[in-house]
């Protein structure tokens, strides 16, 4: 099964449900695809790392057969590409690596070379493989990181536990697309509510079966609670807001192995989303 | 305007609290929420005006017209994006998926394909004695740099008179991030960003001084191309 966790805010506790859920598991594959911030290898601490490079393409210019057209110039949607001094220029940043360039180049001048965009990182844990997909700095997307994070889920038996980005732009839709159940950490609080509700409605937009873990409950709120009755989403589970669990957090444990309670109360949520999954 | 924008990597760690907090004890008359994936100063800003809002167009969107389109596969086998999907022996766009590029369109021998607008979200301006720019990205879209770059448009033309203006910034350290970090292109213009600190994500921190720095190379290609563009 290909669980995608998220949540809209970010620190809701995301990484930390995806990562006790992949140890409640036993055996599963844990895939973060928070590219900008991929923190789930600071508590899972995989081991035997390989590294691979993920390149998308950018245009270089050869100046010899370069007849100054402009053509590329224009073409480009992204304003990626100026001519300057007689010549093109691009903007690595900048471009999205359409290819546009070199196909409306006529007098052949476009070659494409690969542009590193960011780095997928496999290890494993005991049982668990982890993947981890790391966006270079300022790079406009992270949906080709993503992608080939997302090529390494595990079998259809076996548990694969994504930990999605915050928000709900097309990143987290990259992430959700393939996901056979949603999981949605929210927070009681304005903040939470208002962004849990942005990320309920991508995930009903992608037609995703949707369940709710409340984390960092503590007391009442019913306008979220309310928001979850009126819409029918299942809450699954409440994680009490508790200093034991803020600190397990802080030094980098993982809740599961460090108290039998939780080890328990993971085991349990698994075993609920398993059903309504099925349902 | 002086900009101070808060900044931290990872989520939930404080941004929009430190912002509102500072907004209040500096009597702040300009600020701006630059996380438009998932804005939240709005709620903390208790503004009681009622905002303008305007459509935010974003990068286009190809269309693919069924009665011109033959099958033939060319648009398929040219995108990218994976934004080309087969339908009935056809072919059309998948809206998510498609970020504008106009290659199917460049390459489609039966004219099939034309671009059009796309609304990708909404901008939201408060005024009422205070200036409060904001924004929300439309479900699933992506370019949201721009849209940041927009919002911090908006405020400096707004609150030209503010001595100060602060910024929420989005987290992480893509696109939209060096677009809330990058300067305004006047030297008059200064921004310092100051990133939330958490005991456990000092990486994050790191990131975004290598962020500053990445910036303010943005910022020196931006005035060479000036440079180049009117020789001075």
């Amino acid at each position: 099964m290909k669980l995608a966790i998220l949540s809209g805010k970010g620190g809701t506790g995301k990484t930390f449900v995806a990562v006790n859920l992949a140890v409640a598991a036993g055996t599963s594959t844990y895939i973060d695809c928070d590219v900008e911030e991929p923190n789930g290898r600071l508590f899972l601490k995989p081991e035997k790392l390989t590294t691979q490079t993920v390149a998308t393409k950018m245009p270089a210019f050869d100046g010899e057969k370069c007849i100054g057209c402009r053509k590329c110039v224009d073409f480009c949607r992204f304003n990626a590409l100026v001519y300057i001094k007689d010549k093109p220029m691009v903007f690595a940043e900048i471009c999205h690596s359409c290819g546009g360039c070199a196909l409306v180049c006529s007098a052949g001048a476009i070659t494409e070379i690969d542009k590193p965009v960011g780095t997928v990182e496999r290890g494993v844990r005991s049982d668990i493989d982890v993947v981890t997909g790391c966006l270079n700095l300022g790079m406009p997307s992270g949906t080709p990181v993503i992608e080939t994070a997302l090529a390494y889920i595990g079998g259809a038996d076996e548990l694969t536990v994504i930990d999605c980005p915050p928000g709900s732009s097309c990143t987290v839709m990259d992430s959700v697309r393939g996901a056979d159940y949603c999981l949605l950490v929210a927070e009681p609080t304005a903040f939470g509510l208002h962004n849990f509700k942005m990320v309920y409605e991508l995930a009903t937009l992608l037609g995703k079966p949707c369940g709710v873990v409340i984390n960092k409950a503590d007391g009442e709120y019913p306008a979220l609670e309310d928001f979850c009755a009126e819409h029918g989403i299942p809450i699954l589970c409440r994680i009490p807001y508790s200093e034991e669990l803020a600190t397990l957090g802080a030094s980098g444990d993982i809740a599961v192995c460090a108290d039998d309670k939780y080890a328990k109360l993971f085991r349990d949520l698994l075993t609920d989303i398993k059903k309504e999954a099925r349902a | 305007m002086k900009k101070l924008l808060i900044l931290s990597g990872k989520g939930g760690t404080g941004k929009t609290t430190v912002a509102a907090a500072f907004i209040d004890m500096l009597q702040a008359n300009a600020f701006a929420d630059c996380d438009v994936d998932a804005p939240n100063l709005h709620i903390v800003a208790n503004l009681d005006a009622v905002p303008e809002r305007k459509d935010y167009y974003g990068s286009q969107k190809a269309i693919i017209d069924m009665d011109k389109c033959v099958g033939c596969g060319t648009c398929f086998d040219t995108c990218r994006f994976g934004a080309i999907t087969p339908c009935d022996e056809k072919y059309q766009v998948d809206e998510y998926a498609c970020e504008g590029c106009s290659v199917c369109h460049f390459v489609c021998p039966h004219e099939a394909v034309t671009m059009v607008d796309d609304i990708a979200g909404e901008q939201i301006l408060y005024q009422n004695g205070q200036v409060f720019s904001t924004a929300k990205l439309k479900m699933g879209r992506g370019n949201s740099g721009k849209l940041v770059t927009e919002v911090k448009a908006t405020l400096t033309k707004y609150a030209q008179d503010a001595k100060l203006a602060i910024i929420d910034g989005s987290p992480g350290i893509g696109c939209p991030v060096i677009a809330s970090v990058t300067g305004v292109d006047s030297g008059a213009h200064r921004c310092r960003a100051l990133p939330v600190r958490h005991a456990r994500y000092g990486e994050n921190i790191r990131n975004h001084r290598h962020l500053r720095r990445k910036s303010m190379r943005v910022h020196q290609q931006a005035r060479y191309l000036r440079a180049a563009y009117t020789g001075h």
